[in-house]
């Protein structure tokens, strides 16, 4: 497949946007839906999250990611999906995921979109550590 | 059999792999990590072999990669 579903620090707009701009020739789509995840600058025991440094279990990783973005394209018969995320530090407001789902119809795109995200945070080995602005620590755990 | 770590589990052992004696299954395998490291038994993990999760007791290889991972937080 040849997909890079990892980079290293933030996503930036330029890249989202180039994204977007990629679809224009793909007359069948009719609606894109977009989910973008923020670096939320948590204030825990007093103390502000400044960055989080993400890793993950890159082989499995990607194997995941593979595995839930087919599974979502056939379930919903999307045109395509892309899946980006970050690795290393992403600084508190920057975007460390991006996702974008496309399809002929809106309803295909929104849910489509919502539930890939849901399986990403499910099922795909990504670490995070909380940076505190005094140079302490914590590890994130997603919510699910 | 070589054994990898990730995230807060790292912190744990103290290093991201160690090699240990072969366990035959996943269940002899989880006995021994947590008596030679205490501290993941106040962990939750779950255990990978060969990049696929894990959720009952299975038999291993000598040549299988083991992984122990932490709850997950991409996105």
């Amino acid at each position: 497949m040849g997909k890079q579903f990892f980079i290293k620090g933030c996503i930036t707009p330029e890249m989202i946007a180039e994204s977007i701009a990629g679809h224009s020739a793909k007359i069948n789509i009719g609606a894109h839906d977009i989910f973008l995840g923020q670096v939320r600058g948590d204030i825990i025991d007093g103390k502000q999250v400044k960055a989080i440094e993400y890793t993950a279990y890159q082989e499995m990783a990607e194997n995941e990611l593979a595995r839930v973005r087919e599974d979502i394209i056939s379930k919903y018969k999307l045109t395509c999906a892309h899946i980006v995320h970050s690795l290393g530090a992403v600084k508190t407001g920057e975007i460390c995921m991006f996702v974008l789902v496309s399809s002929g119809h809106r309803s295909a795109a929104f849910e489509g979109c919502r539930e890939l995200v849901e399986l990403i945070k499910k099922e795909v080995p990504v670490f995070g550590k909380e940076l505190f602005e005094d140079g302490t620590h914590q590890w994130k755990e997603n919510i699910i | 059999m070589k054994i990898l770590f990730f995230g807060m589990l790292t912190e744990d052992i103290g290093n991201d792999e160690v090699e240990i004696e072969f366990s035959e299954d996943t269940e002899s395998l989880k006995e021994i990590l947590l008596n030679r490291y205490p501290a993941l038994k106040n962990r939750q993990f779950m255990i990978a072999v060969n990049k696929q999760k894990v959720n009952s007791n299975i038999a291993l290889n000598i040549n299988d990669e083991i992984a122990l991972i932490p709850p997950f937080a991409g996105g």
